[in-house]
C-alpha cells in the first residue's frame, strides 16, 4: 500500500484524488492544505462578488469529499508545507509535523502579486485570489461607491464586472494599450473595452499606478502621468504568480512554475506537479508555459492521479483554454493567439457584436479568438487545434463551414472513411 | 455500461426530425439552432452527421466545470447537468471536444437524453440514432471521446502522440 | 391563433423592387383555408381580376406554407407556389408543391409566405435571410439552368451555409407553359408556375435558415400526434427508406408505367422493369426532406452506358422518368436517368411536352407528321440524342420546339390528319404521367380537377380504400360509384395540399388507416391551437377550396366541355395485358356528372349550386357567379 501525499485543495489536487481512486482503493491519500476548508475555485472569486453566487458556493465541494474519497485531510495554516526533504521522502509542516510520502504531488496553485509601490499595502488596498480575499472585497464593497481596479487580465476584468453589477463606480487602470492581453487578441480586446466604457466604466490604459495614499479613508492613486485617481476602495489585479516558495533545497527544477512532463513528473522520482503552480510544454506552440487555467489544472491533476495510483498515463491536451463573461457577453480564447512569427490572423466573424478569428501557422490551426455566438464553437476548435493536421483546405473552409464540419471531414479523412467528404459550398451546409 | 446516444453517420439521411424533436421536446418550438442534437451536411458527399455529447469517459465539460454544474454520473456514467449550478462561465463550451455544449440565455445546454427516453431516437426512423449501451473501450480510463462513422465504433485522440514533453 | 403560423406574409412588387411584409389575414381566414393551396387560391381571389392573362404581370405568384410546414409532423416539407395556371388558357388557379428544406427555412425566417406581383424591368432574385428579404440582380445568372442557378446565387450571396434555393431555368425564361420552379436539386413546382416566375423576371428565391422559431400551441400535445403520425407511417413507405430510392414494383404496377405516346402497354412494363433492376446496379444516394424520413430524393451515379459518371438529383416515383424518356421510346437506364435530371435542369415539367414529344414521334413513324413539318427533323422511337435535342428545343422555344412547347393537342392540331385521334391530354395539357388507362377514376380525377390536370385531382383510392371516406377497396372494372369516391378523395387531397405536408412520402399509405383525417385534425388543432378542429372541418376546407377554385375557373371560362376534354389515347383501352379492355368511354360522361353532384354541383354544368357555396362560408361567390356572364376571358 503507497501513501500519495497532495499539497493543494483546489481543481488540479481534488481531480487527482478523484482519478487517482478510480484505479487504487486501498491506498492512502493524503491532502494537505495551508487553507481551512473544503475545496473551492479561486476561479469563482469574482462569480461570488458579483452576487451570482453564494460565498459558500465557490466551495464547490463539501467536507464529505474527503471521506467519500478516503482521503485525511490536513488543513489549515498550520499544516501549511515547509519544506520538502525529497532524498527523505518527507514534507515537513509549519507546525514542525512531518508527513512521510511515497509519491507526493504539488497543486498549490498560484498567489497574487502585491506590487511593491508606496501604498500598495494599505488597508482597503486589496487583491484577490483567494476566497478570504473576496470576503474582504466584498465586506469593503458594502460601502465603497467609487472602486479602481489595477489590471485588465482575466481578474482585473472579471472585478470590474462584478463591481458594475453591483453598481459601483469603477475606474480601471491597465498599463499596457488594452485589456486582456492573454486571453483576447487586440481586436478583441478592444470591443470588451467598448462594452465597458458602453456601461460607464472609466478605462484608463498605458497609465501605471505610481502610488497610492489615504485621505481619510480616501485612496488616491497618483499615476505615472500625474494624474490622480480617487477611490474608495482598490483591488490590485496585477496578477499571480505559482505558489512554490516552499521548494528550496529540493532540487525540484523551476522554470517559472515547477517543470513537469506530459506524465505531470517532475525531475524529481516520485514528485509530480499540476495546474496553476506547474510549467508545462504548451502543446500547441511546444514551449514551456505556465497555465493558470481550470483545464490545465484538471488535465495535470487527472494525469498526476492516474500515474501515482499506478496507471502509466500521458495527458491528452496542453492549450490555453480560457472564457469569461464580461457584462454578459460570452467570451473566450483557444490556443496560440499572438499574430506574427509566420502566424496569421484571419477574422471570419465580425458583426453584431459576433467575432471570430481565427490564427493558422501556414496550413495548421493554432489558434481562435470568440466573442458571442461563435464561442459556440470554441471546444470544435480547440478539436481541430489539437488534431495540429495541416490541411490546405482548412483555411477557406473554416470561412464558410462550421467547426463541427471540418472536425467530422477531418476525422473521417485521417480514419479513411470518407476521403470525399467536402464542405458544401452549394446549397445546404 | 454506459448508456447513451448512438450514431451511425451511414444511415443518416439529413431529414433533421432529430432536431425539430429536440428543440420542440426541450423548448416547445421549432427551432434548429435551440437543438441539443445538432447536424451537420456534407451535401456534395451526402454524408450527414448529427452531433450530439458522447458522454465521454474523460468528460472534459465535466472535469472543468468549477461548480459541478455538468458531473459524470457515476451510476449511469452519463453526464448530467444541474442548471441550478451553471453560472455561465463557459468553460464546458470551451472544452468539450465536440462542441455539444452550448451557451443560450445564460445557461448551458447539452443532451440530457430526454430521462432515458430520446425525443430524437424516436424520430430518426432510419436508425442512425439509436439510445443504447455505449461500446466499452478496452481501457475505460483510456477511452478517449469518440465518433461514430459507420457501425463501427472509431476511437479517436484528440491530441497526436508527439506531444513534446518538457 | 397561438403556434403553427411564422406571422406574417412577404410582399414583393418587382414593378417597384419594393419588399414589405404584411400581416397574415384574420384567424377565421386563416381557419378557412389553412395555408398552402388554399391560402393561395384566397389570394389570388381576391387580388387577380378575371381579364388578367397569367404571364401579366398583375398576376400573383403566391408562395406559401402551411401551419404544419417546417415542423415534426412527418414530410413536413411541403411548400406551395399558387398562381394563374398559364396552361390552359388562364383558366384556373393552380397550386404546385415541391419540398426540400426551402418551406421549412422560410418560416424560420418569420414569413408563412410571399405574394410576389408585378415584373421587374430585369432580371431579379431574391434573398431572404435573418428574417429580412432583400431583392438583387440577377443578370449574370439569368440563361443558366437550374442547378447552375442554385449554385450561382449561393456564390453571389456569399456562401452562405444553409441555404436553399427555388429557381426557374430556361424553360421559364422562355415562357414555356410547362416550365417549373426547381429547388434543393432535386424537388419542382411543377404545371407551368416557371413561367410566371419567368414573366417576372424572377429568376430565383433563396432562403437561408433564418433564425425564428416557430410556434406551436401546445407542443406536448403535437409531440404525441407527430409520433403517432410517424409510427403510422413507419414501414409502410411507398418508397423503402433509406435504401434505394427505386419506384415500387408491387402487384400490377406495370401497367401503369407508360410510354411512347401510351401506344405499347407492353413495351412500357418492360420499361420499367429494365430500368428498375439495372439501375439497381447504379450507387445511391437516398437523402431526405424536412422531418421525412422516406426520401424519395435521392442522388444517383450513372455507371454504365453513354452518359456513365453522370450523378443525377432526383426526386419522386417514376413520372418524370416515364415522361424525359419513356414516352421517346428511350430506355437505356443511364441516358434515363440523364434525361430526367436534364428536364430539372431545363426547368421543365414532364407532363405536357412529353405528351407532344410522344405524339409527334409515333406520328413522324407512321408518316402522319414529315420533315418538311419538323424542321427537317427525324424523329424515331428510343433516339436518345434527338429526344435530349427536343427537349432543349422546348426549353428554348426553337424550332419545332416551339410547336411542342405548346402543348399535345395543339401540336396534334399543328400535325394535322389522324393525330388528333392519337393525342394523350386534358384540356389541352399532359396528365401526370402514369397509365391511368387501368385506373379509371384517376382519369375522370385528372379531368374533373379544378386545377386542371394535376395531383390534387387524382389520388383515389380504388384499390387501397380509405375508412374514413367510408370506401372499401374498389374494383377498377366498376364504374359505378365512382364519381361520389373522387369527390370525397377530392377534398381530402385539397386539404392535403393545404396543411403542410408532402402526401406523397407520408400520407399515401395513411389514407387506408382508420383515423387519417382525425390525425390531420389534431395535427393543424394542436399546432395551431384550434382545439375543436374536428376531421369533418378537414374535409370541409378541401371541398371550401376546390369550390373557390371551380367558380374562378367558371368565371374565367371553364365549362362541362372543357372537363370532357380528353385526348383520345388517353382513353383507348389496352389491347393486352391484364387490364385489355377495360373502358371508360361509355362511362365518362355519367362518371363526370356523377362526380358533379356529390360536390352539390349542377348536373349539367358543373357549377357550384348556391346552396353549397352558403355550406361553405362563400356567400360572396353567388353574385358574380350567377350574375356576370360567364368566361370574362384574359386576353
Amino acid at each position: 500500500m503507497k501513501r500519495h501525499v497532495i499539497i493543494g485543495n483546489s481543481h488540479a489536487a481534488t481531480t487527482a484524488v478523484e482519478w487517482l481512486r478510480k484505479v487504487s482503493d486501498s491506498d492512502e491519500v493524503v491532502l494537505i492544505s495551508r487553507e481551512d476548508g473544503s475545496p473551492y475555485s479561486p476561479a469563482l472569486t469574482t462569480y461570488y462578488l458579483s452576487g451570482k453566487m453564494s460565498y459558500e458556493q465557490m466551495f464547490y465541494l463539501d467536507y464529505s469529499f474527503y471521506k467519500k474519497h478516503n482521503v485525511e485531510p490536513l488543513l489549515g495554516a498550520g499544516k501549511a508545507v515547509v519544506q520538502i526533504d525529497a532524498a527523505g521522502k518527507a514534507v515537513t509542516l509549519a507546525d514542525g509535523t512531518s508527513v512521510p510520502y511515497d509519491d507526493l504531488l504539488i497543486a498549490t496553485g498560484s498567489k497574487s502579486i502585491v506590487p511593491s509601490m508606496d501604498g500598495g499595502r494599505l488597508p482597503g488596498v486589496l487583491t484577490l485570489w483567494t476566497a478570504e480575499d473576496a470576503r474582504k472585497i466584498d465586506d469593503a464593497a458594502q460601502t465603497a461607491k467609487r472602486v479602481t481596479v489595477v489590471g485588465g487580465g482575466l481578474i482585473g476584468i472579471q472585478t470590474v464586472n462584478a463591481m458594475v453589477a453591483r453598481g459601483k463606480q469603477v475606474t480601471q487602470i491597465e498599463m499596457l494599450s488594452r485589456v486582456m492581453p492573454v486571453a483576447m487578441d487586440a481586436d478583441g480586446g478592444k470591443i470588451i473595452e467598448a462594452r465597458y466604457r458602453d456601461v460607464g466604466v472609466d478605462l484608463r490604459l498605458e497609465q501605471r499606478v505610481d502610488r497610492i495614499e489615504d485621505s481619510n479613508g480616501q485612496k488616491i492613486l497618483t499615476l505615472a502621468s500625474g494624474d490622480q485617481v480617487e477611490a474608495d476602495m482598490v483591488v490590485m489585479a496585477v496578477g499571480v504568480v505559482p505558489n512554490i516558495d516552499f521548494l528550496d533545497g529540493a532540487g525540484i527544477k523551476v522554470d517559472r512554475g515547477i517543470v513537469i512532463d506530459d506524465h505531470s513528473k517532475t525531475n524529481v522520482e516520485g514528485i509530480y506537479a499540476a495546474g496553476d503552480c506547474a510549467a508545462s510544454v504548451d502543446a500547441i506552440s511546444g514551449e514551456l508555459s505556465v497555465f493558470a487555467i481550470i483545464p490545465a489544472a484538471t488535465e495535470h491533476g487527472r494525469v498526476a492521479g492516474l500515474n501515482m495510483g499506478g496507471l502509466p498515463t500521458a495527458r491528452l491536451r496542453n492549450l490555453g483554454l480560457n472564457s469569461f463573461t464580461p457584462l454578459g457577453v460570452p467570451c473566450g480564447s483557444v490556443g496560440i493567439l499572438d499574430e506574427g512569427n509566420g502566424r496569421e490572423g484571419i477574422i471570419t466573424v465580425n458583426s453584431g457584436g459576433d467575432y471570430r478569428k481565427l490564427i493558422f501557422e501556414g496550413d495548421r490551426l493554432v489558434g481562435a479568438v470568440l466573442i458571442g455566438k461563435p464561442l459556440d464553437e470554441g471546444g470544435l476548435l480547440a478539436s481541430l487545434i489539437e488534431m495540429r493536421l495541416t490541411d490546405p483546405k482548412l483555411k477557406s473552409e473554416l470561412q464558410q463551414g462550421s467547426a463541427a464540419m471540418n472536425y467530422i471531414r477531418l476525422l473521417a479523412q485521417e480514419k479513411g472513411l470518407a476521403s470525399e467528404l467536402a464542405i458544401p459550398a452549394r446549397w445546404t451546409s | 455500461m454506459t448508456k447513451g446516444l448512438l450514431i451511425n453517420a451511414s444511415r443518416c439521411i439529413a431529414c433533421r426530425a432529430c432536431e425539430v424533436a429536440c428543440s420542440l421536446s426541450h423548448e416547445g418550438e421549432i427551432d434548429p439552432s435551440k437543438s441539443l442534437i445538432g447536424m451537420q451536411l456534407f451535401n456534395e458527399a451526402y454524408f450527414y452527421y448529427p452531433m450530439v455529447c458522447a458522454q465521454c469517459e474523460i468528460p472534459y465539460c465535466a472535469l472543468n466545470c468549477p461548480t459541478r454544474a455538468l458531473e459524470k454520473n457515476p451510476e449511469t456514467g452519463q453526464v448530467d447537468f444541474i442548471a441550478d449550478k451553471c453560472i455561465n462561465c463557459n468553460l464546458c463550451t470551451v472544452t468539450c471536444p465536440f462542441g455539444a455544449v452550448t451557451v443560450r440565455d445564460g445557461l448551458a445546454h447539452k443532451c440530457d437524453l430526454c430521462d432515458g427516453d430520446p425525443w430524437c431516437v424516436k424520430f430518426c426512423e432510419v436508425g442512425a440514432i439509436s439510445y443504447g449501451e455505449l461500446p466499452e473501450p478496452a481501457d475505460h480510463l483510456r477511452a478517449l471521446p469518440y465518433l461514430r462513422f459507420t457501425d463501427e465504433v472509431v476511437p479517436l485522440t484528440p491530441v497526436t502522440g508527439d506531444a513534446p514533453t518538457a | 391563433m397561438k403556434g403553427g403560423y411564422a406571422g406574417k406574409f412577404l410582399r414583393v412588387d418587382l414593378s417597384s423592387g419594393s419588399v414589405s411584409e404584411e400581416p397574415l389575414p384574420s384567424d377565421e381566414i386563416l381557419r378557412k383555408y389553412i395555408g398552402g393551396l388554399g391560402l393561395g387560391a384566397w389570394i389570388i381571389n381576391n387580388e387577380v381580376p378575371m381579364n388578367v392573362h397569367a404571364l401579366d404581370p398583375e398576376n400573383r405568384l403566391v408562395f406559401t406554407t402551411g401551419p404544419i410546414t417546417g415542423t415534426l409532423i412527418q414530410s413536413s416539407s411541403d411548400w406551395t407556389v399558387t398562381s394563374v395556371r398559364h396552361e390552359l388558357h388562364s383558366k384556373v388557379i393552380h397550386g404546385s408543391h415541391s419540398h426540400g428544406y426551402w418551406g421549412a427555412f422560410l418560416k424560420l425566417n418569420g414569413f408563412d409566405g410571399i405574394i410576389v406581383q408585378g415584373a421587374a424591368a430585369s432580371p431579379t432574385y431574391l434573398w431572404i435571410h435573418d428574417g429580412e428579404a432583400e431583392l438583387r440582380d440577377a443578370s449574370g445568372i439569368w440563361g443558366l439552368d437550374t442547378h447552375e442557378t442554385e449554385d450561382a446565387v449561393v456564390v453571389d450571396i456569399g456562401m452562405v451555409a444553409e441555404t436553399s434555393v427555388a429557381a426557374i431555368g430556361p424553360a421559364g425564361e422562355n415562357l414555356v407553359e410547362a416550365a417549373s420552379i426547381e429547388n434543393d436539386k432535386m424537388h419542382s413546382a411543377s404545371k407551368g408556375m416557371g413561367c410566371i416566375m419567368g414573366a417576372k423576371k424572377l429568376k430565383a428565391i433563396a432562403v437561408t435558415r433564418g433564425p425564428y422559431p416557430v410556434p406551436i400551441a401546445n407542443p406536448k400535445e403535437f409531440l404525441q400526434v407527430s409520433l403517432e403520425w410517424h409510427k403510422t407511417v413507419e414501414g409502410t413507405h411507398v418508397i423503402a427508406h433509406a435504401a434505394r430510392a427505386r419506384p415500387p414494383d408491387a402487384g400490377d404496377a406495370p401497367y401503369f408505367t407508360t410510354g411512347k405516346n401510351f401506344s405499347d402497354p407492353e413495351w412500357s412494363k418492360e420499361f420499367r422493369r429494365g430500368v428498375s433492376e439495372e439501375s439497381e446496379k447504379f450507387p445511391v444516394h437516398p437523402r431526405g426532406c424536412w422531418a421525412c424520413p422516406s426520401p424519395c430524393a435521392y442522388g444517383i451515379d450513372v455507371t454504365t452506358g453513354p452518359h456513365a459518371g453522370y450523378e443525377a438529383t432526383l426526386a419522386g416515383g417514376f413520372e418524370n422518368s416515364e415522361g424525359a424518356a419513356a414516352m421517346a421510346g428511350v430506355d437505356e437506364p443511364g441516358t434515363v436517368l440523364y434525361l430526367t435530371d436534364l428536364v430539372d435542369r431545363l426547368g421543365l415539367d414532364v407532363g405536357t411536352p412529353s405528351c407532344a414529344i410522344g405524339l409527334a414521334i409515333e406520328c413522324f413513324e407512321k408518316g402522319i407528321l414529315t420533315k418538311e413539318k419538323t424542321g427537317g427533323l427525324e424523329l424515331r422511337w428510343g433516339d436518345a440524342e434527338m429526344t435530349e435535342k427536343l427537349w432543349r428545343m422546348i426549353a428554348y422555344k426553337e424550332g419545332f420546339g416551339a410547336i411542342l412547347a405548346e402543348g399535345p393537342k395543339k401540336t396534334a392540331e399543328y400535325i394535322g390528319g389522324e393525330a388528333p385521334n392519337m393525342v394523350v391530354h386534358v384540356k389541352g395539357s399532359g396528365p401526370n404521367l402514369h397509365d391511368w388507362r387501368a385506373r379509371p377514376s384517376i382519369i375522370v380525377g385528372q379531368a374533373v380537377c379544378p386545377a386542371g390536370p394535376c395531383w390534387q385531382g387524382s389520388l383515389g383510392s380504388e384499390l387501397m380504400g380509405e375508412p374514413d371516406l367510408g370506401f372499401e377497396p374498389q374494383d377498377p372494372w366498376e364504374m359505378k360509384g365512382k364519381g361520389a369516391l373522387l369527390a370525397g378523395t377530392q377534398k381530402r387531397s385539397t386539404f392535403e395540399d393545404v396543411n403542410g405536408v408532402c402526401w406523397f412520402a407520408a400520407n399515401i399509405n395513411m389514407r387506408r388507416t382508420p383515423g387519417y383525417h382525425t390525425l390531420m385534425a389534431r395535427s393543424i388543432a394542436t399546432a395551431v391551437g384550434w382545439d375543436d378542429f374536428s376531421h369533418e372541418e378537414v374535409l370541409e376546407v378541401g371541398e371550401r377550396v376546390m369550390n373557390l377554385q371551380r367558380v374562378y375557373g367558371i368565371r374565367r371560362g371553364m365549362t362541362k366541355a372543357d372537363d370532357l376534354d380528353i385526348g383520345p389515347r388517353f382513353m383507348e383501352p389496352h389491347t393486352t395485358g391484364a387490364y385489355a379492355g377495360l373502358d371508360i368511354r361509355p362511362h365518362l360522361v355519367g362518371m363526370i356528372e356523377e362526380f358533379y353532384e356529390s360536390m352539390g354541383w349542377s348536373k349539367e354544368e358543373g357549377k357550384p349550386l348556391p346552396e353549397t357555396l352558403k355550406r361553405l362560408g362563400l356567400d360572396d361567390l353567388i353574385p358574380p357567379l350567377y350574375a356576370e356572364p360567364a368566361g370574362s376571358k384574359p386576353t
